[in-house]
């Protein structure tokens, strides 16, 4: 009789992990290495940087996985890990900036764009303020829950609401003006 | 404005309202529907990025390598600008200790009545003006008439030497 492997979820794996079982780490790494890798490359814009802060953010949860209550999703964890990375990493790139310089400059809209990634909704949604795009990123495209995306980006759900609530009208706006420009002759 | 009083009222989670509302309002119809597909697009065409060949690899390697040393935000130096003002200080001190010795001639020269500049200017050597002429005439001379004034020189110096102290043989 062959028996079905229980599919563990990934806080039931983080607390093998807790234990010393690194295995249980490696099926976290693999089930969330490309998600990770993802957010970070929207952060810092550069495929070499986004890998290794994306390792980072893995050797740096491993290392304080004990910290890890349960009590938030290891996702959102894990996410609030690799923003601080990623944040430290712009930081220590241009020392002398304030972290708001880093919050205007974490996704910069790109000039030129030809094909089909112009049409991409997500390219226009990368020419909105980089607060905007990162709430819609983690809850578009991660599918994060407002009080998940508030844990992630240290701030509360109503600012979280706000703010997301900004961007969809702001790419309301960016898609009407595109498709404007797109019709005429 | 009735787009934005909309928006507000999706953002805020007020459901039964907006339903209410868009029901019977055709633009507020449209403008819904525009921002449904527009959540629908975002849904379903978010870019993944490929991950790199051999990523779980390196992210255990570098975790079997043992803890790394994060590297030290950079800051303002105020630790190496504490210790080089210190050092600054600390010369600037030593200096100004050495300048202000209690000179004693200055004092012996006061009591008697003499500046301290007469009491330098009496403990340098003195010299004529004929004879830094003398001492100074042959520096134009060429390099062979100074040689011979060397060697002559060096004659009368041994002449003299063997005339005064050397003792004359007994007869």
């Amino acid at each position: 009789v062959q028996v079905e492997p229980i599919e563990e979820t990934l806080e039931q794996l983080a607390e093998k992990a807790k234990t010393g079982c690194q295995q249980s780490y490696e099926k976290i790494v693999v089930a969330l290495q490309e998600r990770v890798f993802s957010y970070v490359l929207q952060l810092v814009r550069n495929e070499e940087d986004a890998e290794d802060l994306a390792q980072e953010t893995f050797v740096k949860a491993y290392r304080h996985i004990k910290s890890f209550d349960g009590r938030a999703k290891f996702t959102t964890w894990l996410y609030s890990i690799a923003k601080n990375t990623a944040f430290n990493h712009l930081r220590r790139k241009k020392p002398q900036e304030p972290l708001e310089y880093h919050q205007d400059s974490l996704v910069a809209p790109k000039e030129q764009q030809v094909g089909d990634e112009r049409d991409s909704i997500w390219t226009l949604a990368r020419q909105l303020k980089p607060r905007l795009f990162e709430v819609l990123w983690l809850h578009y495209a991660e599918g994060f829950s407002m009080k998940e995306m508030a844990e992630i980006t240290k701030s509360n759900s109503v600012t979280v609401r706000v703010l997301l609530h900004r961007a969809r009208v702001a790419l309301r706006k960016k898609c009407r003006i595109y498709e404007k420009e797109q019709f005429v002759p | 404005m009735l787009k934005c009083w909309i928006h507000k009222l999706r953002a805020f989670g007020a459901g039964h309202q907006k339903d209410g509302h868009v029901a019977g309002c055709p633009q507020c119809a449209e403008e819904e529907r525009a921002v449904a597909s527009i959540e629908e697009r975002l849904r379903n065409s978010a870019p993944r990025a490929e991950i790199p060949f051999g990523f779980t690899n390196r992210v255990f390697s570098r975790i079997a390598r043992g803890p790394e040393r994060e590297p030290r935000a950079q800051s303002f130096p105020w630790i190496r600008m504490a210790i080089g003002t210190g050092f600054i200080l600390l010369g600037s001190f030593v200096i100004h200790k050495s300048s202000t010795k209690p000179a004693t001639e200055p004092v012996l020269a006061a009591q008697q009545g003499n500046s301290s500049r007469d009491i330098v200017f009496a403990n340098l050597p003195r010299i004529s003006s004929r004879e830094i002429g003398q001492l100074t005439v042959r520096l134009d001379q060429p390099l062979e008439t100074e040689l011979q004034s060397v060697i002559s020189d060096t004659r009368q110096a041994i002449q003299f030497v063997a005339s005064n102290f050397i003792p004359e043989p007994a007869n």
